[in-house]
């Protein structure tokens, strides 16, 4: 399996949201990431800290939500794809 | 030392030339801009070396023009004190051998970067050599050398490296890449000609090529802020 950078990892992450309809629970995010737990939460602190997710409560779930940021990113990825893909480093 | 007795482009030429050089140094200033963006987002460190690469590239064309500008408003420039003759000449010798440095050194990184050379040493020596190359433009007057280690470390590294990329991503972009790349490779090419038969043509033929190779180079970089 090819090894991921950071970006994709970001990416897929955003994906797995935006898949569920936005939002998504930790554990169904963890599958989906396919990360280990304790990457799964460094990668969603860089995410906050980013404005990328934000967390919502919903009775006793939690739920990892995608901003319009994150939204914005994913667009903005398919550029930085094909320029580093142009580039190729 | 006369202004231009260093000065290789025919003075019909001067003033086109420096509207190459201008087109050239925004195309390289937007791409290392955008790789500054790529490297901050995803922390990847070639494209911080990519936008040193791009942004060195850049500021010795701005230098090149500024040699031109030079020559162009040297009658206009030298009646005032502080332009007098010394320093303009000073300004305009300095300028070239920035150009030559900046150029060879965006060049020295984008070819580590491609043969994945992260020894220091090797990348200092390189250095060293690109810095050589450059106070030879003065002390040699000549630009012999520079073309040379251009054109080596165009066609030996940075080109085989674009094509490569291509045929592993097969794109529209990467083969645009690769195309400007390997203009650049003709483009100095041509110049090595122009210093061993010193037709006047070779010159300009390579700075037209070199044009042709930035303007792909910001197709490419169109495409991919459209996508």
């Amino acid at each position: 399996m090819e090894r991921r950078d950071k970006l994709k990892i970001i990416h897929d992450m955003l994906v797995a949201m935006q898949d569920k309809g936005g939002k998504i629970k930790p554990t169904h995010l963890l599958y989906k990431s396919n990360l280990s737990h304790s990457k799964m939460q460094l990668y969603l602190e860089e995410l906050f800290g980013k404005g990328l997710v934000k967390e919502e409560h919903k009775d006793t779930n939690k739920f990892y939500v995608i901003t319009q940021e994150g939204i914005k990113f994913l667009e903005n990825y398919r550029k930085i794809k094909e320029f580093t893909d142009s580039f190729g480093f | 030392m006369a202004i231009n007795e260093i000065l290789l482009t025919p003075s019909w030429f001067i003033s086109l030339e420096s509207l190459f050089y201008i087109i050239s140094m925004i195309v390289t200033f937007a791409i290392s801009f955008y790789s500054y963006k790529v490297y901050k987002l995803s922390e990847n460190r070639s494209y911080k070396y990519l936008f040193v690469s791009f942004f060195a590239i850049s500021f010795g064309f701005l230098f090149k023009i500024l040699s031109n500008l030079m020559v162009l408003y040297y009658d206009k420039l030298s009646p005032y004190h502080i332009f007098n003759y010394l320093k303009l000449s000073y300004i305009y010798t300095g300028s070239l051998v920035l150009y030559a440095f900046l150029i060879l050194g965006g060049y020295i990184i984008l070819a580590c970067l491609a043969s994945k050379v992260s020894n220091r040493k090797v990348i200092f020596s390189l250095l060293l050599i690109s810095l050589l190359c450059a106070v030879l433009v003065d002390k040699a007057r000549s630009f012999t050398f520079f073309y040379f280690f251009s054109f080596v470390l165009l066609v030996v590294y940075i080109i085989p490296y674009m094509y490569e990329n291509y045929q592993k991503k097969k794109i529209r972009s990467s083969y645009l890449v690769f195309s400007s790349f390997l203009l650049l490779g003709i483009a100095n090419f041509s110049f090595i000609i122009r210093t061993v038969y010193p037709y006047l043509r070779f010159y300009a033929l390579g700075q037209f090529i070199s044009l042709i190779a930035f303007i792909i180079l910001l197709i490419s970089f169109i495409l991919v802020l459209k996508k």
